[in-house]
């Protein structure tokens, strides 16, 4: 808000230069956003807090900051007053409040005979100081005392009102009705809605209270009778009217913020005393003054010692007495400790003792508290587990060559589509940005796909990685727990590299994790492609029909992993196949586990065997495996697959042949060769009984 | 004889010197010092000579034997040397080809900070914690001192969730939204633990509004929360200042400012001296000195009932960090959003 340097400086007398207002002023007050000469004036952009502006909101409100904070006292300009005319203004004017809680007061004066003209330069001057245009004498009169005063007036010209009982006009406060409008004094056309307050003659709107004042009433050349308002209104009625019109005014930004209704009386006559300078005419008698429910000043109990437990001061009564009695507040003692403190009705942020508190604290000056570590019990930290283990993951990624990335909580429509994910999974916003942050993203794992694939243009290989969240309507049985959204952490791996076939891709991808569940001390991971339950096939319908499995340790699912589905992949121009894990992070820390336990070394040697068998196409690695170590016992500490072969013509063929080393050791002596050869042929008896061909 | 040694002596050493090659050297030692070697020859003549000349020859013979042998044995080495200098020389290497690449993985830059800055407050007793970005009304706002209506509110511009409608009118408290600060975490986390309180809460918050190079509707914030009995403005200040030491790696200044938080009272703005220019102005800092990084405040007596507190019993501060601003700073981003945009020509850089 614009404050004008040389009129505070009327109000206060200190010495500072603009800048070291400024900077006084930022220290102790509100911030001063910028500093800019005018003429010979300085304008301050001062940013008052949203619950000062009832008290600061003018000129003569800032100075009293200043005074206060500086110990001066405020030059007030006090009305002299005032009418020497025999009309009253009681005879000329009534006010009825369709709704004490819509309209607080309305106090009302009427001047005759007044004569509109141009203001004097030192007014068109000041307005434009403070950002406003000239008008007329009038609404600039009006203008200025808001200004100086905060409070929001208003002119009326009382002929162009329709008459109310005989000989009186009417000012009446309701509701809007359905289909009224209003144009406004810019000219433009306004559809009114119930929520909506009014100033009116009874009949036709003549203002949005508090917000705009009405065409059809406004002042012209040849107004010689007009009626002054001065209003208070309700907060939250400014703020609907002022959201529902789009219409944002200097007087609807202070109702909104809420003002003090006592002050109404105050403004419109030192108002009607300016106006009588400015434009002649004659102050009719009293005023109409609508004040259902006064607003008195709150008694506050307030405890030395607590004030200063919670600066970390040691402040005398005395100091917080003074302190209090600066700022307008009338102090009582009440017992040693006690002091009873009543701020002034204006300061309507000031309910409760921590309010006096910081008022305290700013007059002290918060540079005046010496910083003091707290005494704090000496319980060092507890580790959060979840974050250690994200910190583990994060570090065992980056170790394997993948790069950490953050994306976007939101998707749209055309990405869940792009990756057959039906959007009634996702939250929905009811604001959206834009069509693309129409949802939260359902599953985190498309995001990073996306990603990807938007970075395969720059780079003919990406390794990235995640922990993201996963956002998701909660089913109607958990709803009852939770706020209705499912909020699941999910780590993502994706890698890809051009020109690849996907196959190296999804073992490299495999071999990652089962490195990551070795670096987190899991064991019993294994990668199931049979998709038992509906939720599981529709959750694959990401990946690969061919290339997908289920990530599980022990009986738990706890992720997916697999090719992205190549029709994914076209849809989104994908220069490279790609590979992606997607793993429940919560599931996952919970089985993760830091104990390492030793084993002793065998003092006996392994010895190493291999053996190959050509078996169908459709048989799988691990059945293999799993003839070989059951038929070969405790001695065959490790089977490894070393080979995976297929030429052209066992393609043909519907084999292949796979080769794997054997290794024997034990734990008490030397294997003697016959032991050995004997246990290597009963594993290729074995495996023959399969049908499979084996070469030793 | 014994010019029979000396002619030999000047013979053999003559010919180890001028061999280069290790089969001829071979053959030097058969022709003076083997079995049937010039040398072995004499040595198997001695019985004839007198007694007095046989030891003396005979002295003399095995000295020169051992000579030969010795620079046999030496000239040997010099050419197995010289034999494998030349094989290294073939196998020379050109340093200043780049060496093989193996793709290193990289921590994002808000990982990277968020680590300080844990590291730092975990050494002051602080735990992390965290809370949902899925929020309700309540936590966002009721509980932190602004009911329905409040004018606060619009201090933080709201991404709603649709809900349908029943639900919503039901009950204001349950209405979703996306959290726009950190701070529901506090009521959260005081609804089940009991003081003394030290947390932080790294998170994501959300605000509706347009995005520019320093402001995105996604961003990266720090809350954090002590409760005791007795916790001050000055112990605020004192952890403020180790804290903000810590991280800048040099000894700051920091001020509090005035400010309005509805669910904190005293409210203040942090101000720490701009750690670039050391608080005599510059870009960073905007020519002030001073760097705008928080806003913080002692919890408010209604924050404390809403999470089951007795108001009399405890007091302590919050704060809010705003650490999108802190990493683009830390790193010269000039755009905030690259944060978020996954581009590896940004994330390759950490």
């Amino acid at each position: 808000m614009k404050f004008s340097y040389n009129w505070l400086k009327e109000l206060v007398p200190f010495k500072e230069s603009p800048e070291a207002l400024a900077e006084f002023l930022t220290m102790r007050a509100f911030e001063v956003e910028s500093i800019e000469k005018k003429g010979g004036d300085t304008v301050l952009d001062i940013k008052l807090l949203p619950n000062r502006v009832s008290d600061a909101s003018g000129h003569l409100g800032m100075a009293r900051e200043i005074a206060a904070l500086k110990n001066f006292k405020v030059q007030n300009p006090k009305s002299k007053q005032i009418s020497k005319s025999k009309i009253q203004t009681k005879n000329l004017l009534q006010v009825t409040i369709e709704n004490p809680d819509d309209c607080l007061r309305y106090t009302g004066r009427v001047m005759t005979d007044i004569a509109v003209g141009p203001s004097p330069k030192w007014l068109r001057e000041r307005l434009k100081t403070c950002g406003l245009q000239s008008i007329n004498n009038i609404v600039d009169a009006a203008n200025y005392v808001m200004l100086e005063t905060g409070q929001p007036l208003h002119a009326f010209d009382l002929d162009r009102l329709n008459n109310g009982r005989p000989g009186r006009k009417n000012i009446a406060v309701r509701r809007a009705k359905k289909g009224e409008q209003i144009e406004t004094l810019d000219k433009k056309m306004y559809a009114l809605t119930p929520d909506i307050l009014l100033i009116t003659d009874g009949d036709t709107p003549l203002a949005i209270a508090g917000i705009k004042g009405g065409m059809a009433s406004g002042i012209t050349e040849r107004t010689r009778t007009i009626v002054l308002e001065s209003a208070n209104f309700d907060p939250m009625r400014a703020r609907i009217a002022s959201q529902t019109l789009l219409l944002k005014t200097d007087a609807s930004y202070r109702f909104e913020h809420g003002m003090d209704p006592n002050e109404t009386m105050a403004a419109v006559n030192r108002l009607a005393e300016l106006i009588r300078q400015l434009a002649g005419g004659n102050i009719a008698g009293g005023a109409v003054d609508a004040y259902p429910k006064k607003v008195i000043a709150r008694k506050i109990l307030f405890s030395v010692s607590g004030a200063n437990c919670l600066l970390g001061t040691d402040l005398d009564r005395a100091f917080y007495q003074k302190a209090f009695a600066r700022i307008g507040c009338t102090v009582a003692p009440k017992s040693g400790d006690a002091l009873f403190v009543t701020p002034p009705i204006i300061r309507r942020d000031l309910a409760i003792p921590e309010d006096l508190i910081e008022e305290a604290g700013r007059i002290l000056g918060y540079e005046n508290i010496a910083p003091r570590l707290p005494e704090l019990t000496a319980i060092p930290a507890r580790r959060n587990d979840e974050r250690h283990w994200e910190d583990r993951v994060r570090d065992y990624a980056v170790g394997a060559g993948f790069i950490e990335s953050m994306l976007y909580a939101f998707t749209s429509d055309r990405e869940l589509g792009q990756f057959f994910v039906d959007p009634v999974t996702a939250p929905e916003l009811e604001n959206p940005l834009s069509p693309e942050t129409r949802y939260l993203v359902p599953r985190v794992l498309i995001k990073y796909a996306t990603s990807a694939v938007e970075n395969l243009r720059n780079f003919d290989a990406v390794k990235i990685f995640g922990v993201g969240k996963s956002f998701r309507n909660a089913s109607k049985e958990k709803k009852q727990k939770t706020t209705g959204v499912d909020e699941r952490r999910d780590l993502i791996f994706v890698l890809a590299s051009k020109g690849a076939a996907g196959e190296h891709e999804f073992y490299e991808m495999k071999g990652v994790l089962d490195r990551l569940f070795e670096t987190f001390g899991i064991a019993d991971q294994w990668y199931d492609d049979a998709l038992t339950t509906v939720e599981h096939v529709h959750a694959a319908k990401l990946f690969h029909p061919y290339r997908v499995a289920q990530i599980k340790i022990g009986d738990e699912q706890i992720g997916m992993m697999g090719e992205i589905h190549p029709a994914i992949l076209d849809g989104l121009k994908s220069r490279a196949r790609v590979v992606a894990a997607e793993i429940n992070f919560d599931l996952l820390w919970k089985c993760a586990q830091d104990e390492v336990e030793f084993r002793p070394i065998s003092k006996y040697p392994a010895v190493i065997r291999d053996i190959a068998a050509v078996v169908p196409e459709s048989t799988k690695t691990e059945t293999i495996q799993n003839v070989i170590e059951r038929t070969a016992g405790e001695l065959l500490i490790d089977t490894d697959l070393f080979d995976y072969f297929q030429d052209e013509e066992m393609r043909r063929a519907g084999i292949k042949n796979l080769a794997f080393h054997l290794t024997f050791q034990s734990p008490d002596r030397t294997l003697t060769d016959a032991e050995i050869e004997k246990l290597v042929t009963r594993v290729v008896s074995a495996l023959e009984a399969q049908n499979w061909e084996v070469r030793k | 004889m014994e010019q029979e040694l000396k002619k030999i002596q000047t013979h053999a050493r003559e010919a180890i010197r001028n061999t280069a090659d290790i089969d001829l050297l071979e053959q030097i030692r058969v022709k003076y010092v083997g079995r049937k070697g010039a040398l072995t020859a004499i040595l198997r003549r001695l019985k004839d000579l007198p007694l007095d000349g046989r030891k003396k020859i005979g002295d003399e013979a095995n000295r020169l034997a051992q000579e030969i042998e010795r620079l046999i044995s030496e000239k040997h080495r010099e050419l197995d040397a010289t034999a494998r200098e030349t094989i290294l020389q073939k196998e020379r290497l050109d340093v200043t080809r780049p060496g093989a690449r193996a793709e290193r993985g990289h921590m994002h830059p808000v990982t990277k900070m968020l680590a300080e800055i844990e590291r730092i407050f975990h050494s002051m007793g602080f735990e992390t914690t965290d809370g949902p970005e899925v929020e309700t009304d309540f936590y966002n706002f009721q509980a932190l001192n602004m009911p329905p209506g409040h004018p606060a509110r619009s201090m933080w511009d709201t991404f709603w969730l649709r809900q349908d409608e029943k639900q919503k009118t039901k009950d204001e408290r349950n209405r979703l939204l996306l959290r726009t600060h950190i701070s529901p975490v506090q009521v959260r986390y005081m609804e089940t633990h009991n003081p003394p309180i030290r947390i932080i809460v790294p998170g994501r918050s959300y605000r509706y509004e347009a995005t520019d190079a320093s402001h995105d509707f996604q961003f990266e914030y720090i809350e954090g929360l002590v409760v005791d009995k007795n916790i001050s403005v000055a112990n605020f200040k004192a952890i403020m200042i180790d804290f903000f030491s810590r991280l800048f790696k040099k000894q700051v200044t920091v001020r509090l400012r005035p400010s309005y938080f509805p669910f904190t009272e005293p409210s203040f703005e942090i101000d720490v001296s701009c750690a670039i220019c050391n608080g005599k102005g510059c870009s960073m800092c905007k020519r002030t000195g001073w760097l705008e990084l928080a806003g913080a405040g002692m919890v408010h007596p209604n924050v404390f009932k809403a999470a089951g507190y007795n108001p009399k019993n405890v007091q302590g501060f919050a704060f809010g960090i705003g650490f999108s601003r802190l990493v683009s700073m830390r790193y010269n981003i000039p755009d905030i959003r690259l944060l978020n945009s996954g581009d590896l020509r940004f994330l390759k850089q950490f």
